[in-house]
């Protein structure tokens, strides 16, 4: 019997690769057969470590495929087609409406992946989503049968590599630093991060810099619109990295005084879980998938209000009491993402699965 | 014992956040997202303005993954549509796939340039950091 995995991209450093890169070595630890199968290859990936779909051998009845789904593509409709039987492990997709006046193209991609996640409901054995949002995105789409919750495996061993210390230098000295790691995109809500950071620095911290860490490639009217709402604000010291390297984003953490997210869509939210680690504390909007992966820790807020937020932050910044309680919270949910707790999780899941009392 | 979650009353906080900004009078109105117009900004960055390492290398990996276009496209619709499109598809198909094929042999093309460019940036980066590093021991020496 093998167990495979089927994903539409595999690209360096993105947090559904990561999972299924982690989960194959976990695979193949437990002594399965196992290979990543992907549409679309990351040329910077050791050269064989995944495959191309279209090399898929004839898979047989008793194989397993794990499908990840997280984007809109072909395999949606094409993964009910093969043999074997089929695990979802559901990312979620970005809703349309919120990318359609931002770039088009990659809101009919996102359509596409729901409508794909639509079709694929009773056409799979057995679900796993990575948060209790995921799971009720599912049912709400007319999914059945069993589904649990996993989280994503996170590498936290690469957290411990060296940051960039140009960085540190640079930027560790008075003032608070506000960070915010994720792609540039409007679902993220940066214009609220950068709202809350101006009445921050207007009334408690002029000394302030906000760090606005990730990708504005396909989102650059976003961007643009971004840029120049801190300009019209007369804002200083907001910094849009772009994409930045592996040691860079570390050294961000490192220096990060809060972690500020305003997100209104997130399947999972990896950079809350880093935030964790780094010891930052969270404030984070309330919405889809943050309250359930900060799981009580964090300061969750249940309005967007940017006067309110920044109270919020000094409070957190200032208050040394709350400050510890809520890094102590965090140390206690961040021992839920362990890669050995969900590692367990899901062998005990797969087992399950196998002997047919699951699906 | 395993480790158990404080609860923090953060509607009690934020009740003490409210009065605060009553009583020190702060201003809560400010510029609207909505209001502003990044079309100038835009226009910069489409003309590439600004060089951006980072985005660069992004860029260069979406054009890779990217760069491969199927030809093939589900349809949807209700069971006549599917069937017209599906007959549209059929009927096409001499004309769209080596449009297809050239445009992904044109891409590739593409993609193996941007490569290069990009290996390129990467090495001269390098050199001129060792450069750097020597000219600025050099001055150290010199003082």
């Amino acid at each position: 019997m093998k167990i495979i995995q089927v994903l539409a991209t595999v690209s360096f450093g993105d947090a559904v690769s990561n999972d299924a890169l982690a989960l194959q070595d976990y695979l193949q630890k437990m002594g399965y057969t196992t290979n990543i199968y992907a549409e679309n290859v990351d040329l910077k990936l050791p050269k064989g470590l995944i495959k191309k779909i279209r090399d898929l051998p004839v898979l047989k009845e008793d194989d397993v495929i794990l499908y990840h789904l997280s984007t809109g593509t072909e395999l949606n409709y094409q993964v009910p087609k093969y043999k074997g039987r089929k695990i979802l492990i559901y990312h979620n997709v970005t809703p349309p409406e919120y990318l359609g006046p931002y770039n088009p193209a990659l809101a009919r991609l996102c359509q596409y992946g729901l409508d794909g996640a639509r079709y694929l409901a009773g056409k799979v054995d057995y679900c796993l989503a990575v948060s209790e949002f995921n799971k009720q995105d599912l049912m709400r789409m007319g999914y059945q049968g069993t589904i649990d919750v996993l989280p994503v495996l996170i590498a936290f061993e690469d957290y411990k590599k060296e940051p960039n210390s140009k960085i540190i230098r640079k930027y560790k000295k008075a003032g608070t630093n506000v960070l915010f790691t994720g792609r540039i995109a409007p679902n993220k809500c940066q214009e609220d991060v950068i709202a809350a950071f101006y009445c921050y620095k207007k009334y408690y911290d002029p000394d302030a810099r906000l760090f606005l860490v990730g990708s504005y490639l396909g989102m650059e009217s976003y961007y643009a619109k971004l840029l120049a709402y801190v300009k019209e604000l007369g804002l200083q010291d907001v910094y849009f990295t772009g994409h930045v390297k592996f040691d860079e984003i570390l050294a961000y953490y490192h220096i990060a005084d809060l972690f500020l997210c305003a997100s209104e869509h997130e399947g999972f939210c990896v950079p809350l879980v880093e935030a964790m680690y780094f010891d930052v504390p969270v404030i984070a909007y309330d919405s889809t998938a943050i309250g359930s992966t900060l799981g009580g820790s964090g300061v969750l807020m249940k309005e967007k209000s940017p006067a309110l937020t920044a109270g919020m932050m000094n409070r957190l910044y200032t208050d040394a009491d709350l400050r510890a309680k809520v890094i102590a919270n965090q140390k206690i949910r961040l021992k839920d993402f362990d890669n050995d707790r969900v590692k367990e999780k899901f062998h005990s899941y797969l087992k399950t699965f196998l002997k047919g009392r699951n699906s | 014992m395993p480790e158990v979650i404080q609860p923090i009353d953060v509607e009690e906080i934020m009740k003490e956040i409210r009065l605060e900004i009553q009583e020190k009078g702060l201003n809560e109105s400010m510029l609207s997202f909505q209001d502003v117009d990044g079309g100038e900004i835009l226009k910069g960055l489409r003309n590439g303005e600004k060089y951006d390492p980072g985005e660069f290398e992004r860029l260069v990996q979406q054009v890779n993954l990217r760069s491969n276009v199927p030809w093939y496209h589900r349809v949807e619709g209700n069971a006549l549509a599917n069937f017209i499109k599906k007959v549209i598809r059929k009927l096409i198909r001499f004309m769209i796939i080596p449009v297809v094929e050239e445009q992904n042999a044109f891409n590739g093309s593409a993609a193996q340039c941007l490569n290069q460019l990009l290996a390129y940036v990467k090495e001269q980066d390098q050199k001129i950091t060792a450069l750097e590093r020597e000219l600025q021991a050099l001055r150290e020496k010199e003082d």
